[in-house]
C-alpha cells in the first residue's frame, strides 16, 4: 500500500527574512517515510530588505529579532562586521561581556530543547522540569540587561550595560545550582528508558552525509563531526577560554541530546572562567554613525549552530546589503535525509532534533493516493506528536 | 444553560496559540506561562492543538503575506464565540517589521482582536494579565447580555 | 585534516586558480577569491578536490545597481573562503555547484526567488521562500518599488 502523504509543519522563524515556519511534503509507504520535501518561507517578513532601509543603529534592534531564541548572537555577528569595516577595537571587558551573553543564551536554548524534546516524545515532566531551570538562566539575563528576550545589550563598539559585583556574585551562584541539575539531567539522558526508547537509532545522519550537507551545531556533532567555530575561528573572548568540544559519534537524536547535555557543562565553565578573569575598564569604544564603504563576513557558534552574516556597506548611514543564514537552515537538507526511511511516528522527535525552534504548531496534513488531492485525513502537529507516542506505547508498551 | 457553558468558559479557556511569523520570543514568553514558577493551568487555561477545541486564540507575529490566509482559516474553524489575543508588538501592530512587503502590520488587519498585550516580548506574567482582563471582560459582557 | 594557515591556503588557491583569478587575504581568517562567471565551475572542482572542501556556508547575492554579484563562502580549516563571481543584469545566470556540493541547493532557490538569478543545472528550481502566488518581482533588486508604494523605513 502506498500512501502519499503531505505533512505541513511550521517550525518556529529562526531566520530573518526568510524560513519557517516549514512545510515538510512527506511520502509515506506504509508507516515508513521514503521521501521529505521542505517547503519554507511562511515567515518570510523581508528582514533582509528592511535592513537596508534603516540605519546601523535602527538595524542593531531589527537585527536582534531575527530571533528571540538566538537574539545575541544576531546582534554580535552584526557588530562584529560593522566592527570589522569602521576598523574599531573594543575594549576586552566588552568582549568578555558579551561572550558571558553568548553563554548564557546556549545554556538557556539546550535547556528549552530538552523540554521541547521531552514534550515530543511524551515526557512532559522533563518540559516542567528543565523550563523551570531555564527560568534561573532567563533572571540573570533580565538581572543584567533588563529583558528576558531581547537583551538590547550589543551596540556598535562594545555593550550597554556593565557587570557590577553583584550582578557577578549572583551569576556564580546561579552555576552552581545548574551544574547540580545538568548532572542530574546527564543521569536521566542515559537512564531514562522512555528517552532511550524514543531516541537511539532514530533519525541517522552518517557522518559523511552531514559534511555533505553541510550540517552544523550540535546536529553535526552528534554525527561525529568536529566542528565548532567557537574553537575553529574563535570571535569574542573565547580565544583565552579554555573549553571542549563534544562530539558523538551514535548520529541519532540521542547522540544531540547527549550533545547538548554536556555542553551544559562546557557553558557553565566558560561562564565561570569568564566571571573570574573579568578584565576592568570601558566598556564601549566610540564608534561613529557613518560606516565607510566595504564589506564583511562573520559567523559565530549559535546554540543550534554556525551563524553566517555579510554586510556591505556603501558609505552612508544604511546597509547597502545584509545576509542571514541562520543555523536551521543549514540543517533542514538533513532533516530530510534523516527522514527517509524513518516511521511516521518518528517524524516529531528528528524534527525536533535539530532544534528548529519549535515553538508553534500548525496542521499536519496527510493526503491519500489516488483520491486526487482529496484530504485522506487532517493531521496536526499535537496529533502527530500524540499518533508517536501512542504507536510506541502499543508497540512496546515501554511509554507512559 | 448558557450560563453553564459561560461558567466553563470562564473557569477553563482552552487556548489555542498561533505564530503568524514571529521571531520566536512571544511564543516562547507564551509556553513559558505554564511552568511551575507562573502555572496558567491554576486559571484552567489549556493549551490546545486544535482550533475546533479551542476559545481563545492567541497570536504572536505581524502577519506575513503566507500566514495571512492561514490565520483566517484557523480564525473560521473556531467555534463560536471566540476571542483573539494578540501578543508582543508584532501582533499589535506589525512592531518593527513595519513596512516590509512581506508583512501585513498586525493581526487586527485581518480578524477582529479583543484583548492587546504590548511589549517586545511581554513578560509570561503580562501575557497571563491580559488572559484575566479578557476574561473578565467576557464576564462583563455575559453580564450585560442579561 | 591538515591544518594549513591562512597564508598556506593562500598559496595553495593562488598555485591552482586560473589567470582571470585574484586571491587575496582581506583580513586574518577571510580569504577572498574573485573569479569570472565561466571559470566558475572550476574553481569549485580545485575547492573540493586540492582543499577537500565541503561545508559551504552559505550564498550571497547582491545587486550592485549595474551587475549581480554571487558570493559563495567556504568554511575550510578554519577559514571563511569566498568565491565571487558576477553576472550582468540582462543575463542573470550562473552555472549550478549542487552536483559539487549539496548543500547549495536551498541557497540556489533563494537566490533565484529574491534576485531572480537562474542557477543553471538545478534539478528543482522552486519558490523557496516567498509566496506561492507571488508575482510582484524580486524583491531584493536595488530597482524592485512595493506594488503599495514605498517602503516605510
Ligand atoms: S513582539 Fe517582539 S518578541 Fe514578540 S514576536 Fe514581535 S519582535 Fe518578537
Amino acid at each position: 500500500m502506498i500512501w502519499l502523504a503531505n505533512v505541513k509543519i511550521p517550525i518556529g522563524p529562526q531566520h530573518p527574512a526568510l524560513k519557517e515556519p516549514e512545510n515538510f511534503t512527506i511520502t509515506l509507504d506504509g508507516e515508513k517515510v521514503v521521501d521529505a520535501d521542505i517547503r519554507i518561507g511562511y515567515t518570510h517578513r523581508g528582514i533582509e530588505k528592511l535592513i537596508e532601509t534603516r540605519n546601523y543603529i535602527q538595524n542593531l534592534y531589527l537585527i536582534e529579532r531575527i530571533c528571540g531564541i538566538c537574539s545575541f548572537t544576531h546582534t554580535q555577528n552584526y557588530v562584529q562586521n560593522v566592527e570589522t569595516i569602521l576598523n574599531i577595537q573594543i575594549p576586552r571587558r566588552a568582549e568578555y561581556i558579551r561572550t558571558l551573553f553568548l553563554e548564557l543564551e546556549r545554556l538557556h536554548s539546550h535547556l528549552l530543547w530538552m523540554g521541547v524534546a521531552g514534550h515530543e516524545i511524551g515526557f512532559d515532566t522533563l518540559f516542567m522540569y528543565t523550563w523551570q531551570d531555564r527560568e534561573l538562566v532567563q533572571d540573570i539575563l533580565e538581572f543584567i540587561s533588563g529583558n528576558r528576550v531581547n537583551y538590547a545589550m550589543n551596540t556598535i563598539g562594545g555593550v550597554r550595560r556593565d557587570i557590577s559585583e553583584d550582578q557577578k556574585k549572583k551569576i556564580l551562584e546561579t552555576m552552581i545550582y545548574l551544574e547540580k541539575r545538568a548532572a542530574y539531567y546527564k543521569e536521566v539522558a542515559v537512564n531514562e528508558k522512555t528517552i532511550l526508547a524514543r531516541c537511539q537509532g532514530v533519525g541517522i545522519l552518517k557522518p559523511e552525509i552531514a559534511l555533505k550537507l553541510s550540517a552544523v551545531g550540535p546536529t553535526a556533532r552528534a554525527s561525529g563531526v568536529d566542528v565548532d567555530i567557537r574553537r575553529d575561528d574563535p570571535h569574542a573572548a573565547y580565544a583565552d577560554t579554555p573549553f571542549q568540544v563534544i562530539t558523538t559519534d551514535t548520529c541519532d537524536v540521542f547522540g544531540r541530546f547527549v550533545v547538548r547535555v554536556l555542553e551544559l557543562f562546557e557553558s557553565i565553565n566558560i561562564i565561570r572562567h569568564l566571571m573570574n578573569n573579568l578584565p576592568t575598564g570601558e566598556i564601549k569604544a566610540k564608534a561613529p554613525r557613518k560606516v565607510p564603504e566595504g564589506e564583511a563576513i562573520s559567523h559565530t557558534e549559535a546554540p543550534r549552530g554556525e551563524d553566517i552574516h555579510y554586510l556591505r556597506s556603501n558609505g552612508t548611514d544604511k546597509p547597502e546589503r545584509y545576509k542571514v543564514r541562520t543555523p536551521t537552515m543549514a540543517n533542514l537538507l538533513s532533516i530530510s535525509e534523516m527522514l527517509k526511511g524513518t516511521y511516521l511516528a518518528d517524524v516529531p522527535i528528528i524534527v525536533a532534533g535539530i532544534d528548529p525552534c519549535m515553538g508553534c504548531m500548525d496542521r499536519v496534513l496527510v493526503l491519500k493516493e489516488g483520491k486526487e488531492n482529496q484530504p485522506g485525513y487532517l493531521l496536526d502537529w499535537e496529533h502527530l506528536r500524540r499518533y508517536g507516542i501512542q504507536w510506541y506505547a502499543e508497540k512496546g508498551g515501554r511509554i507512559q | 444553560m448558557t450560563g453553564i457553558v459561560t461558567w466553563a468558559r470562564l473557569k477553563s479557556p482552552w487556548i489555542l496559540h498561533m505564530n503568524c511569523g514571529s521571531c520566536n520570543g512571544c511564543d516562547i514568553e507564551i509556553l513559558a506561562t505554564l511552568i511551575p514558577r507562573l502555572d496558567a493551568e491554576r486559571f484552567g487555561v489549556l493549551l490546545k492543538g486544535t482550533p475546533r477545541h479551542a476559545d481563545i486564540l492567541v497570536c504572536t507575529g505581524p502577519v506575513t503575506t503566507q500566514m495571512k490566509e492561514r490565520l483566517k482559516r484557523i480564525y473560521d474553524q473556531m467555534p463560536e464565540p471566540k476571542f483573539v489575543v494578540a501578543v508582543g508588538q508584532c501582533g499589535s501592530s506589525g512592531g518593527i517589521y513595519q513596512g516590509s512587503y512581506c508583512v501585513e502590520g498586525g493581526i487586527d488587519k485581518v480578524i477582529p482582536v479583543d484583548a492587546y498585550v504590548p511589549g517586545c516580548p511581554p513578560r509570561p506574567d503580562a501575557i497571563i494579565d491580559g488572559l484575566v482582563k479578557l476574561l473578565a471582560k467576557i464576564k462583563e459582557g455575559d453580564k450585560n447580555d442579561k | 585534516m591538515t591544518n594549513n594557515t591562512d597564508e598556506q591556503l593562500k598559496e595553495i588557491l593562488q598555485q591552482n586558480v586560473q589567470t582571470d583569478t585574484t586571491v587575496t587575504l582581506t583580513k586574518p581568517h577571510r580569504i577572498m577569491v574573485t573569479v569570472a562567471r565561466e571559470s566558475l565551475k572550476k574553481t569549485m572542482n580545485i575547492l573540493a578536490t586540492k582543499l577537500s572542501a565541503q561545508h559551504l556556508s552559505t550564498i550571497t547575492a547582491r545587486d550592485t545597481g549595474t551587475i549581480f554579484e554571487i558570493l559563495y563562502h567556504f568554511f575550510i580549516q578554519g577559514s571563511i573562503v569566498t568565491i565571487r563571481t558576477s553576472c550582468p543584469r540582462d543575463d542573470p545566470t550562473v552555472e549550478s555547484i549542487v552536483d559539487i556540493f549539496p548543500s547549495a541547493t536551498l541557497h540556489e532557490r533563494e537566490m533565484n526567488d529574491i534576485l531572480g538569478i537562474i542557477a543553471i543545472g538545478h534539478p528543482d528550481l522552486r519558490r523557496l521562500i516567498l509566496p506561492e502566488d507571488w508575482n510582484q518581482g524580486y524583491p531584493l533588486r536595488k530597482d524592485w518599488k512595493p506594488s503599495g508604494g514605498d517602503m516605510v523605513g
